[in-house]
């Protein structure tokens, strides 16, 4: 009858070296066919996202304008100009309005409806309708709401009627009304989508400690602030992070409705690059905004994923 | 599980429940209200759609249109304006 071999004979009859190359082999033939797996979307994403995005930064480095000067290294002149350029400074306070007001103002109302409507009669009516815009193109929303603002418009004559005079007030012709009336139709198309997306965190949350809660006389602002609140954050973060990057890159509903030039408060960020590249054609100038953009964009992405990290850690 | 009715305070119930009616119709006109300023742009771009340029300029804007008609010619001029069918300029 045959022994049976233990381990240490196995390994000395095999040899340590063999058994170590098998290992590395099939290691190795798992990664290629990784690599083989992985290769569309890689190349999908390098060729469409960061050749892209490293072209543009080596654009902003070169003196190309229209017609000419693509050859020529210009250094960091391009971003010199940019801080010198009086407009930049408006720029960065518009977008930094919008980046406030689109952050703020539909998470607060699709918060509100939300929970409001949660479970109402006609929350399924309500909620197509209040999504409704979002089917449009912002380019069609803002020339819709331009003929709405209007002198003689549907908003003016509306609020004539309610109060009995003429009103007459050009909503997107002063400085004092423009940027309010363009973040309203913002959040009139933008707010559907949020308050979809909280209501899908909200059916996720479980109804077990609401009830407990309730049951031991907890107010609904207590449940509110101390179980939906918490279980509801990631959903938040989500919503927020979507607003804040419609918020730095606010183009459309701005160029469409707005006067296309510098000295407007309709000039953010990425109007001014718009501008400044294809309306002038200093695309090297403009090329050096767009870094500036992607920059701040990806700083404060960047601080939201920490906090989302965070979060995650807290709910685990 | 049996309830004791005796124990049940049922005019405090009653108001409760009268004030969660008060409170969803509060609710409801608001949701109208929104409702209302949601689709009013909608129902102004369907309606704009169908009037000519006078039309347009002379009624109300909200105002139905006198027919159907000018559709297929407003169609034709925003093809012509955008240059649709021009080909790479």
């Amino acid at each position: 009858m045959q022994k049976r071999e233990t381990d240490e004979e196995i390994l000395t009859r095999i040899g340590l070296d063999t058994l170590a190359a098998t290992e590395k082999r099939r290691a190795r033939r798992a990664f290629r066919t990784a690599m083989a797996f992985m290769f569309p979307a890689v190349a999908f994403v390098s060729i469409v996202l960061l050749f892209p995005v490293l072209y543009n930064i080596y654009i902003s480095l070169t003196k190309w304008r229209r017609f000419s000067g693509f050859d020529e290294f210009a250094g960091a002149r391009n971003y010199t100009r940019m801080i010198d350029n009086p407009f930049f400074g408006d720029a960065l306070a518009n977008t930094a309005i919008w980046v406030v007001a689109s952050m703020t103002l539909p998470l607060a109302l699709g918060l509100g409806l939300a929970i409001l409507l949660r479970g109402a009669p006609g929350e399924g009516a309500f909620k197509n309708i209040i999504f409704l815009p979002r089917i449009l193109a912002p380019t069609v929303v803002g020339v819709l709401w331009f003929y709405v603002y209007a002198p003689d418009g549907v908003l003016n004559r509306a609020l004539g009627f309610v109060s009995g005079a003429e009103v007459d007030i050009g909503w997107l012709y002063q400085d004092s009304t423009v940027t309010g009336a363009i973040i309203a139709t913002f959040v009139w198309q933008s707010v559907g989508l949020v308050m979809v997306l909280i209501l899908l965190g909200l059916a996720a949350i479980p109804r077990d400690p609401i009830e407990a809660a309730t049951v031991d006389g907890a107010s609904p602002w207590q449940v509110f602030r101390h179980i939906t609140l918490p279980l509801l954050l990631p959903t938040l973060l989500v919503v927020t992070i979507l607003s804040v990057l419609a918020g730095f890159t606010a183009f459309d509903l701005l160029w469409v409705m707005g006067v296309p030039y510098p000295g407007q408060r309709t000039l953010s960020l990425a109007v001014f690059m718009y501008f400044e590249a294809f309306q002038k054609g200093g695309w090297a100038f403009g090329s050096a905004i767009a870094v500036v953009i992607g920059i701040v964009v990806l700083s404060v992405t960047w601080i939201q994923a920490a906090m989302q990290a965070r979060i995650d850690k807290m709910t685990k | 599980m049996a309830v004791d009715l005796d124990t049940l305070d049922f005019d405090q119930i009653a108001k409760a429940e009268r004030r969660r009616g008060k409170g969803s119709w509060l609710i409801m006109g608001g949701a109208a209200l929104m409702s209302a300023i949601w689709i009013v742009p909608f129902y102004y771009m369907i309606v704009s759609v169908f009037k000519t340029t006078p039309e347009y300029a002379q009624k109300h804007p909200l105002a139905l249109p006198d027919g159907f008609g000018p559709f297929v010619e407003n169609a034709v001029t925003a093809w012509n304006n955008a240059k649709m069918g021009a080909g790479p300029s």
